[in-house]
Order: C-alpha cells, then sequence, then structure tokens
C-alpha cells in the first residue's frame, strides 16, 4: 500500500539525505582539486568517492523529486518540478530547488561526457557547483516543512560548516602538484629557445 | 647505463607503494560508496520517521497511524526497522541506486 | 627491385635538389585544389607520421572548416629516435616537400604554411631553409620556417600545434583536434613531410601512377629507415607491399642471425625473426590489420644482443618523454620502465612481470595524448615476443633465492 503520507515522510527524508550527499560531493570535489593526499588515503578514492557518492546523490535526488511531484497532496505536477518558478506551492523556495537541480544535471552529464566536451568547457561548467549547492541549501530553508526543527539544523550547520570549511580551505592552501616539477622540467626542455 | 639502472631502483619502492596504494584504494572506494548508497537509504528511513515524529501536525489525518510506526521502527532498530517501516519506496531505490553506483561508478 | 619515386633523380650523393633542377625534372607545381583531395582519396595515400590515417580525408576534413584561414604544418620534427627518414628527405628533396605542403594549403585554402623541422636535424634544416630561398617571393612570404625541440612527443600533431600558439611543445587534451581548433583557433592540418612530398608527386602525376608503384593492393612507395643488425642501415625507399625479407636484403641482409624485428619504431612492436621475413609493408594494410608501420622504422635485433636490456632502455626513454601532464602516463610509465628494467638486470622482484601485465592495463587509454598507450603498446609485444627471455629473468632471481 502506497500511503500518501509515506510519500510525503520519503520526500523530505530524501530531501534531507540529498543535502547531505551534495554537500559530501562538494567537500571531496574541493579536496580533489586541492590534490589531498595523505598515504592511506590516495587522491584516487577522493575522486572515486566524488564521483559516485554525486551519481548517488542524483539518484537520492530523484527519490525526493518523484515522490513530492506523485504525492496527491501536494498536487505539484511535473511541470513545476522542470520548470523553475512555475509551481503555484511555495512558488520561489521550489523554483530554486528546480534551478539547483538542473544545474546539477548539468554538471552531471557533462562529467560524464567529459572526454567529448573538452577539459576547459567541463571544468568552466563544473564551477556551477558553487552555485548549485547553496541554490540547494536556500531552498532547504525556505521550502522543508522541516527546515526550522532541530534535527533539520542540526544537519544544516554541519553541512554549511564541512563546506565553508572546505571552501575557506581552497582559498587559503595552493593546491601542491605532485607532477609540477617534472612538467616544469618537461616543458622547459620543448620550449622554444629564444635566440638573441 | 649502471648508473642509469641503479637510480631507478631507488625509484621503485616509491612506485610500488603508490601501485599498492591505488589497488587497495579501489577495493576501499567500492566498499564506501556501496556502505554509502545503504546508508543514505536507511537515511532516508530515519529521517522521513524523524520528520513524521517531528511535526505530526502539520501531516494528513492518517498521520497518526504511520507516523508511530515510523517512530517505533526508527527506535528500536535502525536498518531492519526502516526497510519494514517503509516496505513501498525502498524497493525502486535500492535498484536504482544499485545500478547509478556499481555499473557506472565502477572505474 | 627497387622502386623509386620520392628519391627518383639525382643520387644522394648529389646532396639537395635545386629549385631549378627540381622544376626541371618535374614541372611546376600543379594547382593545388578540390579536385586533388579526390584525387589523394583515389591514391590510397595514408599518413607516413605513424598513424597512418588517410591523407585525402584530412585535408577534406581541414577544408570543410577553413574559410581560407586555415594553417598548413608541414611536420618534420621527427621525434622518433630510430627514425632518420624525414631528415634524409628533407636534406635531398626540400623542394617536394616544399610543393605537397604549398599544394596542402592551396587545396584546404590556408592561408599560412610552417615548415616545422626539428631543430637537430641540421642537414635537413640548412637544406629546407636554403630551398625556401630559392623559391618565388610570393610563395616565400606565406610560409615560415620553424624549429622544432628535440624531443619524441614534439611531433606529436597537437604538441606542434601547442608550440606554435605558446612555444611549449607539450602535447594537449583533445579535443578540440588540430583540423577544427589548432593554431590561432584556425583549423589545421598537421601533415608529416613524407606525406606531403607524396601528395606533390601525385598531384603531378595522378592517382592512377601512385597505385602502380605499390605490389598487389598496396599504393605507392614508402621511405624505412633500416637500422639495427643489417650490413648497410639507412633510409631506403620501397614499394609498399614488399616483404621484410626484401628490405632486409636491400639493406645489405642481416649480419649475423636476427631474433626480432622491431616495426615501427619506439611505438611500434616486436615481431620475431620467424614471422618479420614475409610480413608485408603496407601501411594502409598493417592498419586494416589493427598493426602500424608507425613511422616506417625497421630494426634488426641480433641474436647476441639482450633484447631484455634494450626494450627496458626504450621503455625508459618513452617513460622520459612523458610530458608530466597526466598521472597515469608519468608515474605509470616510470613504473612499468622500473620494473621491466629490474627484469633486465636479473633483479627482478616476485611479482614484477605479473604486475608488468596488470599496470599495462592500468595505464592505457589514461592518458590525455596517446603517449602511455604507445609505450605500453610496445611493452605488450617485448612481452609477447620474447616471453622465455622475460619469464627465465623474472624467475633467475627467485630460483637463487629458494
Amino acid at each position: 500500500m502506497l500511503n500518501d503520507t509515506v510519500l510525503w515522510y520519503t520526500t523530505r527524508g530524501a530531501g534531507a539525505v540529498s543535502l547531505v550527499l551534495l554537500s559530501a560531493v562538494v567537500v571531496l570535489g574541493v579536496l580533489s582539486s586541492l590534490r589531498f593526499e595523505v598515504a592511506s588515503w590516495p587522491r584516487f578514492l577522493t575522486t572515486g568517492l566524488h564521483r559516485n557518492i554525486a551519481l548517488t546523490a542524483v539518484v537520492f535526488l530523484a527519490l525526493h523529486i518523484v515522490t513530492a511531484v506523485v504525492d496527491p497532496f501536494t498536487h505539484l505536477g511535473w511541470l513545476a518540478a522542470v520548470v523553475p518558478f512555475s509551481s503555484y506551492y511555495r512558488t520561489f523556495w521550489l523554483g530554486l530547488g528546480v534551478i539547483a537541480i538542473e544545474l546539477l544535471i548539468a554538471i552531471t552529464v557533462t562529467s560524464l561526457v567529459r572526454a567529448m566536451i573538452g577539459h576547459s568547457a567541463w571544468r568552466a561548467i563544473h564551477w556551477l557547483s558553487y552555485g548549485s549547492w547553496p541554490i540547494a541549501v536556500v531552498h532547504s530553508f525556505g521550502t522543508g516543512t522541516d527546515a526550522w526543527s532541530a534535527w533539520m539544523l542540526v544537519i544544516d550547520v554541519i553541512c554549511i560548516v564541512a563546506v565553508v570549511g572546505a571552501a575557506a580551505a581552497r582559498l587559503i592552501l595552493r593546491s601542491p602538484d605532485a607532477l609540477a616539477t617534472d612538467r616544469a622540467r618537461f616543458r622547459e626542455r620543448v620550449s622554444r629557445k629564444v635566440v638573441k | 647505463m649502471r648508473h642509469a639502472t641503479l637510480r631507478i631502483m631507488e625509484n621503485k619502492n616509491a612506485t610500488d607503494q603508490r601501485i599498492q596504494a591505488r589497488d587497495s584504494a579501489t577495493r576501499r572506494l567500492n566498499r564506501l560508496t556501496a556502505g554509502l548508497a545503504f546508508g543514505a537509504l536507511a537515511g532516508v528511513g530515519i529521517l522521513g520517521a524523524v520528520s513524521a515524529y517531528t511535526i505530526p501536525g502539520t501531516t494528513p489525518t492518517s498521520s497518526g497511524a504511520t507516523a508511530s510506526t515510523g517512530t517505533s521502527s526508527g527506535t528500536t532498530s535502525t536498518s531492519t526497522g526502516t526497510s519494514s517501516g517503509l516496505q513501498a519506496s525502498p524497493t525502486p531505490v535500492s535498484s536504482s541506486s544499485g545500478s547509478g553506483v556499481a555499473v557506472s561508478g565502477g572505474s | 627491385m627497387t622502386t623509386l619515386s620520392l628519391f627518383s633523380g639525382p643520387p644522394s650523393s648529389a646532396g639537395a635538389e635545386s629549385f631549378r633542377d627540381h622544376a626541371k625534372r618535374l614541372g611546376h607545381r600543379p594547382p593545388g585544389d578540390r579536385a586533388l583531395i579526390d584525387t589523394l582519396d583515389r591514391s590510397g595515400l595514408v599518413g607516413r607520421g605513424g598513424a597512418s590515417f588517410p591523407v585525402g580525408v584530412k585535408w577534406r576534413s581541414v577544408e570543410s572548416r577553413s574559410r581560407g584561414v586555415a594553417v598548413v604544418i608541414a611536420n618534420g620534427a621527427e621525434g622518433e629516435p630510430l627514425s632518420r627518414k624525414d631528415r634524409t628527405l628533407m636534406a635531398l628533396r626540400p623542394h617536394l616537400v616544399i610543393d605537397g605542403a604549398l599544394l596542402a594549403a592551396d587545396a584546404v585554402g590556408a592561408s599560412r604554411t610552417l615548415l616545422y623541422i626539428g631543430e637537430a636535424h641540421g642537414a635537413a634544416a640548412v637544406a629546407m631553409a636554403r630551398a625556401l630561398g630559392e623559391r618565388p617571393p610570393a610563395e616565400l612570404a606565406r610560409t615560415t620556417l620553424l624549429g622544432a625541440p628535440p624531443s619524441y612527443v614534439a611531433g606529436e600533431e597537437t604538441a606542434a600545434v601547442n608550440f606554435v600558439n605558446t612555444g611549449v611543445a607539450a602535447p594537449l587534451a583533445v579535443p578540440p583536434r588540430p583540423f577544427e581548433r589548432g593554431v590561432d583557433g584556425r583549423p589545421t592540418l598537421v601533415q608529416n613531410v613524407e606525406s606531403l612530398a607524396h601528395a606533390a608527386l601525385i598531384a603531378r602525376f595522378g592517382d592512377a601512377w601512385f597505385q602502380s608503384l605499390g605490389r598487389h593492393h598496396a599504393t605507392g612507395t614508402i621511405l624505412l629507415t633500416v637500422s639495427g643488425a643489417v650490413t648497410k642501415p639507412g633510409v631506403i625507399e620501397v614499394a609498399s607491399g614488399c616483404s621484410v625479407d626484401e628490405v632486409l636484403a636491400l639493406a645489405g641482409g642481416v649480419s649475423g642471425k636476427a631474433r626480432a624485428v622491431l616495426l615501427g619504431g619506439y611505438f611500434g612492436g616486436w615481431i620475431s625473426a620467424d614471422h618479420a621475413g614475409s610480413m608485408v609493408l603496407d601501411p594502409k594494410g598493417l592498419r586494416a590489420a589493427g598493426g602500424s608501420l608507425g613511422c616506417g622504422v625497421v630494426s634488426v635485433l641480433d641474436e647476441t644482443a639482450d633484447p631484455l636490456d634494450v626494450s627496458a632502455r626504450i621503455l625508459q626513454h618513452l617513460a622520459n618523454e612523458s610530458a608530466a601532464q597526466c598521472g597515469p602516463c608519468f608515474f605509470g610509465l616510470r613504473s612499468l620502465s622500473a620494473a621491466t628494467t629490474r627484469i633486465a638486470s636479473r633483479q627482478a622482484d616476485h611479482g614484477d612481470l605479473p604486475q608488468l601485465h596488470r599496470w599495462s592495463a592500468m595505464v592505457k587509454g589514461r592518458g590525455a595524448c596517446r603517449h602511455p598507450d604507445g609505450a605500453v603498446a610496445f611493452l605488450e609485444s617485448a612481452l609477447k615476443v620474447f616471453e622465455p627471455e622475460f619469464s627465465a629473468a623474472a624467475g633467475a632471481r627467485g630460483r637463487r633465492a629458494s
């Protein structure tokens, strides 16, 4: 029996879980751009988890959206899930969620076809992550039924502290590059010699 | 030639460790991913239950019965309790998350 | 037995052919237009830089995007350590190369032509510079001579484009490919100098003539650099479709007894001497069969030489030539090279040989360019052809220890 209240709880649970997953994805993404690495945690693990959790997050966001749309109580309809600010219900806050997920879809799809579109285009689009995540957080505050309940606030605080901390680390630390010296040496060797 | 060979020998341990670390990391990545996916699934159940419990007034009239089911399952035991409490929704999720993570996610 | 087309005319002892002699012998350069691209298609000419890609297809891909602003790079970087054919061709027939480059420029609608020549190839660079000076001012004005750094990857086409754009001959992640966006963002044709010289002759004598030069179904001639255990090593021109045995006979025969032949150079592969002799040298056919003639290197390994040592040194060179842009290429090739060197010096660890196989699979396809793939293909051929030697050497230390 598919009880409509079960759908409603699932929407909320999946939304909160998605926020946690997305925050983890952002933190791991920042860590990989910092080329964070210790002996017991190779860089490959960061990038691998970043990708795997991102794909998991997409699945849970799908659950979040599908359960919200099919929930007979809200009567949201599919259009509201696709077109930003088209929903009658909490138009602005729900619209933010739609924008966040559409940015995320762009980021995910371009990552999956990175070999086809080239590194620079992929990188440019990947910067949208820094837009998608805050929009998702604002969406959770504005539209979440549970937004101001204590447990959700605890989750919010943990996520925000983690992401802001990681972003700050990225701004402060310069990313060490294991290949930098060797690359510089090679490039020097194959560079045009300036003859006076 | 001898000297070149010797120099490479010195690099050997570092590169070997790198490769071995990668091997174990691959296994660890798969374990972590699977664990996180199941954890997230359980999280949906737990948080769904918690949300039902914390704000019962905002849900429709039938919420009382479901909320109590969710609550008891949430408090007694986590993994088994949630899957029985939210029977309907986990089924489609576990299949889709399984394919999304294990197949396309694996390197 | 020999079939000459690029090297017909004065003997090699006469040095570079002058513009006057070149024009007298072959007539003036015919027009380069779309019809020439069709002729190249029919001729079956494939690129001679290593990839054996059909030349007509490549020119058309640039021509269709050109809008008259494309760029042509005549690639004479020749970074392959075992190859001499490009510098020999440029030193002896510079005007054929320039003709080919200008024909390509006309056919694809290019406004600039760059002659990208290995700066270490002294005689070739001098001959090309001198030849360019003999050309009419109009041709001189749209042609630039450019020295390529002495590095294996400098001849890779994205590296050539990168060098022109930024002064650094490091390969770039693709796409966009040079034919889409190359020098200054313009569609760019990067073509090996031998391919261009062939095109210059096909433009004059037609596709049927070019086809008639080859044996069986192969078309045209090929330049080969024969080295190793042969009596007369050097650059020779042969009809494509001839066998390795015929090539070795032209090079004065094998001195001693051959163990294996390295075909295609550092990016090619070993073929055991038993199979090599009857092998047919046809760039197009080899490509269709999944192999490659590479840049035309044929190097004979004597039975008295240590194949493991030779292979280890080649791998070490390739590892050192990694541009250090991609981790799998830089660290992977290093690990492969180190393990191979340990086996070759009979100091292998127990797991070295199995690890070579495993790591090879891990490195393949993980770089921005094909450098790691080429190195791994070479290693895999060595592991296959020298399997007995590898097994014996890898086990040698373990047996001593136990």
